[in-house]
């Protein structure tokens, strides 16, 4: 179930896309190794002293594990908040910077000119994922979805959405709101 | 100057608690506020959940040591001393 709060009540959503779930995965396995490193000097380390000691060590691992913790969330709202929605009239793009910066763009699909797919590397063409460049007619010259699974798809649909447009909507006149 | 040393450490551990708790209530904002599917929901609970349990096991370790004994060693050191008595191998 989604939130169509940012969409207008005569559109429908096509497409709700993220990065690819791999994208995640890298984070998630550097914050997974940074726990291994920090049990694993906690167990070669804490042999060698006394009950205080090992007490203090031990509140410091659990310490650096709920650092570990707010890492791997805060990494996950980067994934989860960056959101690309193409929907029957519009492309919008929600771009999460960090946890204070956020930027929501929003392209009529009738200013589309050109899209490109880009897969570059051999992580992209073995798991399906790669760059999808909107060029645009509009203030901002291109939308990038970055990342995306099935960029090639992705393609076809905006530009089967786009005709589809373009025949509703004779000279680019927003029929629902007259 | 020990149980002063000990309040300090109380403080100081509070004063990182609450920054974290901070840095922890903008994750869950933003995971609510901004979160456009049911995805994000669930997250936000995982992670409110975690931290109850990392907080809590993170406050019993810390209220576990003895910081008197620990700060004693620590401040009787000195060079001539030998090392401090949680420094000596227990084996």
């Amino acid at each position: 179930m989604t939130n169509l709060s940012l969409l207008k009540p005569y559109e429908k959503m096509e497409l709700f896309l993220r990065r690819h779930w791999l994208i995640l995965f890298f984070d998630y396995f550097g914050a997974g190794f940074l726990t291994l490193i920090g049990l694993a000097g906690f167990f070669l380390i804490n042999e060698f002293f006394d009950l205080t000691f090992r007490d203090i060590l031990l509140f410091l691992l659990s310490f650096y594990i709920l650092l570990v913790w707010q890492f791997l969330f805060k990494k996950l709202t980067d994934f989860y908040l960056d959101t690309w929605i193409v929907t029957d009239h519009r492309i919008l793009e929600i771009h999460q910077l960090g946890l204070f910066k956020r930027d929501v763009s929003e392209l009529r699909l009738s200013k589309i000119q050109d899209v490109t797919v880009k897969v570059n590397g051999l992580l992209p063409t073995f798991f399906n994922y790669g760059e999808v460049v909107v060029q645009t007619a509009g203030e901002i010259p291109e939308f990038k979805f970055k990342q995306v699974p099935y960029p090639q798809k992705i393609k076809d649909e905006i530009f089967r959405l786009y005709d589809q447009f373009i025949k509703q909507h004779p000279n680019d006149q927003e029929i629902h709101e007259l | 100057m020990n149980e002063f040393l000990t309040n300090l450490t109380l403080i100081v551990f509070i004063v990182i608690i609450f920054s974290y708790l901070i840095g922890a209530f903008f994750i869950v904002y933003h995971l609510l506020k901004f979160g456009l599917d049911y995805k994000t929901k669930v997250l936000t609970f995982t992670f409110l959940a975690g931290l109850v349990i990392l907080l809590s096991l993170n406050f019993y370790l810390f209220l576990k040591i003895d910081w008197t004994e620990f700060l004693n060693n620590f401040f009787n050191y000195t060079p001539s001393n030998d090392l401090p008595e949680f420094f000596k191998l227990s084996i």
